[in-house]
Parts: structure tokens; sequence; C-alpha cells
């Protein structure tokens, strides 16, 4: 039901930059805490919705959006699925 | 009358025994002894919260707290009683007095921000009130970036509120979208009546 995309990055510059480029193409993205489950530090990721797949990793292509790794979530809480593509 | 030695406990121990023996009562009085001042004041503070009357003497470094527990015989009697510290809401009220969070750069402070208020909407732990203040109106108000996530708040519960001299200041008055206006008397209140209060 609750399925969404996540971007996470390098570095906090990297995510603050995409989220930019997002802005400027209109492609809804939210900055949000990455989770536990993917890396214990503090850091800032982008959710995006499923749609927007095709978009983003054009533009990591295009090399606009310089990110560690894409996932999928689905779900919520604990029982939620994380799965990275 | 029923009495309580509370001498030599640690905080906050004669609070909660006092809170236990009066729930206990049905009416009557109830003498607290404890042996220090903040222990005296955390007592009486939490007998007045609870609408009880109370006086108290003090003899040989020692406070002998009198609580009166009436049964009130009709509506009129009732004490006026905060409806937090009935419930005992233990949720804290969260004052945002910024459109970013914590000082340094504004760009990672705003990322910071919707960050925060997205996890929160994740916690177990729910506000009962955010307050925005000062530039922190920019966020309940068009063009904010965590209005979404401030909607599930909202429909989670939590009690949206935005300070009205600073939706004037800013001119925001006619762009609210979420919550709604509130001034200074409120905001105290809020923040006195509640168990905890986070400043952003």
């Amino acid at each position: 039901m609750d399925k969404y995309l996540l971007i996470t990055f390098n570095s906090t510059n990297f995510a603050m930059q995409a989220e930019s480029v997002l802005k400027e193409l209109d492609i809804d993205g939210q900055i949000v805490p990455t989770p536990r489950e993917i890396t214990l530090s503090c850091g800032l990721s982008i959710r995006t919705s499923m749609e927007n797949l095709e978009k983003v990793q054009n533009l990591i292509k295009l090399g606009k959006i310089t990110n560690k790794s894409l996932y999928v979530f689905e779900g919520v809480g604990k029982d939620r699925a994380i799965k990275e593509i | 009358m029923k009495r309580l030695d509370c001498k030599g406990l640690a905080c906050p121990k004669p609070v909660i025994l006092t809170k236990k023996e009066l729930e206990a009562m049905d009416s009557g009085e109830l003498e607290v002894v404890v042996d220090n001042e903040t222990a005296k004041e955390n007592v009486t503070k939490f007998a007045k919260s609870q609408g009880y009357s109370f006086e108290y003497t003090e003899k040989d470094g020692l406070y002998y707290i009198i609580i009166k527990k009436v049964q009130p015989k009709d509506a009129e009697e009732c004490p006026v009683m905060d409806f937090d510290v009935i419930s005992g809401d233990k949720r804290p009220v969260i004052l945002i007095g910024s459109n970013v969070l914590g000082k340094g750069d504004d760009r990672l402070g705003s990322a910071l921000m919707k960050s925060y208020i997205y996890a929160l909407t994740e916690s177990d732990v729910m506000p009962s009130t955010m307050i925005f203040i000062n530039s922190g109106v920019k966020l309940t108000t068009e063009g904010s970036e965590v209005i979404d996530s401030l909607k599930t708040l909202e429909s989670q519960g939590v009690e949206i509120l935005s300070c009205g001299t600073c939706l004037d200041f800013y001119g925001l008055k006619e762009k609210l979208l979420i919550g709604s206006i509130t001034n200074m008397y409120t905001i105290v209140e809020k923040m006195n009546n509640a168990p905890n209060t986070i400043k952003l």
C-alpha cells in the first residue's frame, strides 16, 4: 500500500543539491532522515513516489543527482520491506 | 488523619506516594512529612494541580503538609482542572521558534527541519501541541515544505498553533494552511500546563 522510493547520499550537500534539482523539475521529493536500517549515521535522504523512478534514474545517469543508493520501501513500521535497486 | 512519612525519600518518590495515597482516599485529610524544601514544593505543587487545598508547617527542618481531599457535592464545587492534568497527558508541547533547525547554515537548517518534522510523524510519542512562533510560522503557511508532514501530525491528534502576531508581522495571516491562530496567553498556558516543553 505505502510504497515509495528513497534516494540516499554520501553527503548532506548532495542531498540538498538533489532536493533543489527535483524542485526545479517539479518532481516531488521530500527530505527525510535516513532510516536506521540503512545507516546509523545522521543522514538526509529524499523520499519520492514510485512513479518518479525513471525520472530519478535518468537524473542520476545524467549526473544531475549524485546519490549513493536507491531503495524501494514498502509498508510502514517494523514490518516494512526495504529493497535496494 | 492519615500520615505519610516521606523523610529521606528521593525525588520523585514523595509525589508518587502522595498521589497514590490521595487516590486511595475518598475524602479527608492527609499529612505528608518531608525533609527538604524541594520535596515540599513538589508535593504542594502536585496538590495544587489536582485542585486539593493544602497547608504546611515547618518544624525542625521537617515540613508537615496537610492536604485536604474534598468530595465535590455538585459540579459547581468541582474545581476547574486542566484537561492535561486530569488525563495525565504525558505528551510534550513542541515550540518551534524558527523555520530552520539549529544555528548555522540556513540551507542545512531548512533541510534539518524537514527531516525533523518528517521523523516526528513516525514517532511513537506524539506531541499534544506544536506551537510555531517567529519565522516558525513560515512552516504552517503557503510555501511551507513540511505541510504534508504537519497534516499527518494533525490527523494523529496533534494540535497545530501559529502565533498571530508573527503571522501578522510576516504578512502571512491570510496564508495559513494548517491549524489555528493563537496568542501569547494561550502559548504561555499550553507550555505551563505541559509536562515537558521542547523548544526548537
